[in-house]
């Protein structure tokens, strides 16, 4: 039986979607609009960029977007593609970057609670959205596990293989092109089942956050750091309409399909019966982070690197000062959100 | 260990492994790995994925003792850790549906009509 049949059967269903609508904005441009049950029985609405089409056609703009951009990521940032983790009112230089990032992962694991005791630390991970797999490699060294990696991205898949490969953790990692909202992993096979910023690519939250919870082991510990729009305030039936054309432009230049607020994600995780739901902004955290990406295409590496890939690397390149918008208009949030499954 | 996840299917594991190009690759041996491993592994299905790629060293039925012996273990580390394969496909065994691998990575990406979904519609009239 699909497994996700078996999650619908559960006393607690996820929220549901209503059929989806459809709206013509001002430019003429079609939106397409879901609606989410937000867990009081209230429906809003998330807006989803009609340029995405249907879904396959989104995980192949996902795929493309990565197959062509991560190399020239890789080559001037290194083997992580998230946030770095800074203190906040700190200068951060050029060399404080990597650091940064291996302090986010730290710093998210430190949020969980994961112990790194020789008998309860994590044996098995899933990497959710584990581009070229820099915390799949990680997150297996550090905890001499298991680490399975998915990835739309048959480039990044590629690339994590050999890097796992070349720094001889062949026998610990293993990637595969899949689908987050299909993950081809029996039930509760994780100890540890990870998504450190791929959630902002999931169409449908409620599947996604489904699939996570699936493959999640009794007992085991589910880390979501993704990007959300700020939680509406309970007067609220949705964003206003300056902060939803903002994020539609950030969600075209990523493939980006759907923004959700933390709150949101709370609210699935509940809904899935997932217990000590704990979730953060850590928007001040990674402040530092756009800038220095900005600079970092503006060098002359950077620059000529970007013509040398393609369009959508440069669209994406060329969408970095709207994220430092939605940031500094606090639209964007830089959320974390932990969860542990009941044993 | 992956599993098919088209929609309807039951018995989506283990998946058959078509073999066009193996590899075997050198991995260091580390015993208290394998033995962490081995409660984890379903061996049968392990057995049958060695045989296809060439490799019928391993006994049919294993039990925890059998970790004690050195024999027992290079074979399991052989079969577990060093047996690639690096073209071929994994074939879902009540389906039949191939799933492509290409240089060591399986493509698990379900088509359109293989996915479950009974509440996500996008009406191509929209």
């Amino acid at each position: 039986m699909n497994s996700l049949l078996r999650t619908c059967q559960t006393p607690f269903r996820p929220a549901q979607r209503e059929a989806c609508t459809s709206e013509r904005s001002l430019n003429g441009t079609r939106r397409i609009g879901w609606s989410i049950r937000s867990g009081v029985g209230r429906w809003r609405r998330l807006m989803v960029s009609a340029t995405m089409g249907t879904e396959s056609g989104l995980q192949k703009g996902i795929a493309e977007f990565y197959d062509e951009s991560s190399g020239i990521w890789e080559d001037i940032w290194g083997d992580h593609m998230h946030h770095g983790f800074y203190d906040p009112n700190l200068l951060a230089s050029v060399s404080d970057h990597r650091s940064a990032q291996i302090r986010m992962i730290e710093e998210a694991l430190s949020f969980a609670g994961i112990s790194e005791d020789l008998l309860k630390r994590p044996k098995s991970l899933v990497d959710v959205g584990c581009g070229i797999g820099g915390s799949s490699r990680y997150l297996a060294r550090k905890f001499g596990a298991q680490c399975q990696g998915i990835t739309l991205s048959p480039i990044q898949a590629q690339r994590a293989q050999a890097l796992a490969a070349s720094q001889g953790l062949a026998d610990s990692v293993s990637f595969q092109v899949a689908d987050a909202l299909e993950q081809p992993f029996p039930d509760g096979q994780f100890d540890l089942v990870w998504s450190m910023e791929s959630g902002e690519h999931m169409p449908d939250k409620t599947k996604f956050v489904s699939e996570l919870a699936r493959v999640a082991a009794p007992g085991a510990t589910i880390i979501l750091v993704t990007w959300c729009h700020r939680d509406l305030s309970p007067s609220e039936e949705s964003l206003k309409p300056d902060e939803k054309k903002l994020l539609n432009k950030i969600c075209d230049a990523y493939y980006l399909p759907a923004w959700c607020s933390t709150a949101d994600y709370v609210k699935l995780l509940q809904s899935l019966s997932l217990q000590d739901i704990k979730a953060a902004d850590w928007s001040e955290y990674v402040a530092p982070f756009w800038p220095a990406v900005i600079r970092s295409a503006l060098t002359w590496k950077g620059f000529t690197s970007l013509f040398r890939t393609g369009w959508k690397t440069i669209k994406g390149a060329l969408a970095m000062p709207l994220m430092m918008e939605g940031y500094n208009k606090n639209l964007i949030k830089f959320a974390i959100i932990t969860c542990r499954k009941p044993e | 260990m992956l599993s098919c996840n088209i929609k309807g299917v039951t018995n989506g594991f283990p998946l058959r492994l078509e073999v066009e190009k193996s590899v075997e690759k050198e991995v260091d041996f580390n015993a208290d790995f394998l033995k962490n491993m081995f409660p984890k592994i379903e061996w049968k299905a392990l057995v049958d994925a060695a045989r296809s790629m060439g490799y019928t060293e391993l006994p049919n039925e294993a039990e925890s003792q059998m970790l004690d012996s050195e024999e027992f273990l290079k074979k399991f580390h052989h079969a577990l850790l060093q047996l690639h394969l690096e073209e071929g496909a994994l074939i879902c065994p009540e389906t039949g549906r191939r799933f492509p691998v290409s240089k060591g990575i399986p493509n698990m990406l379900l088509h359109e009509d293989e996915v479950f979904d009974e509440v996500y519609q996008i009406e191509s009239q929209f």
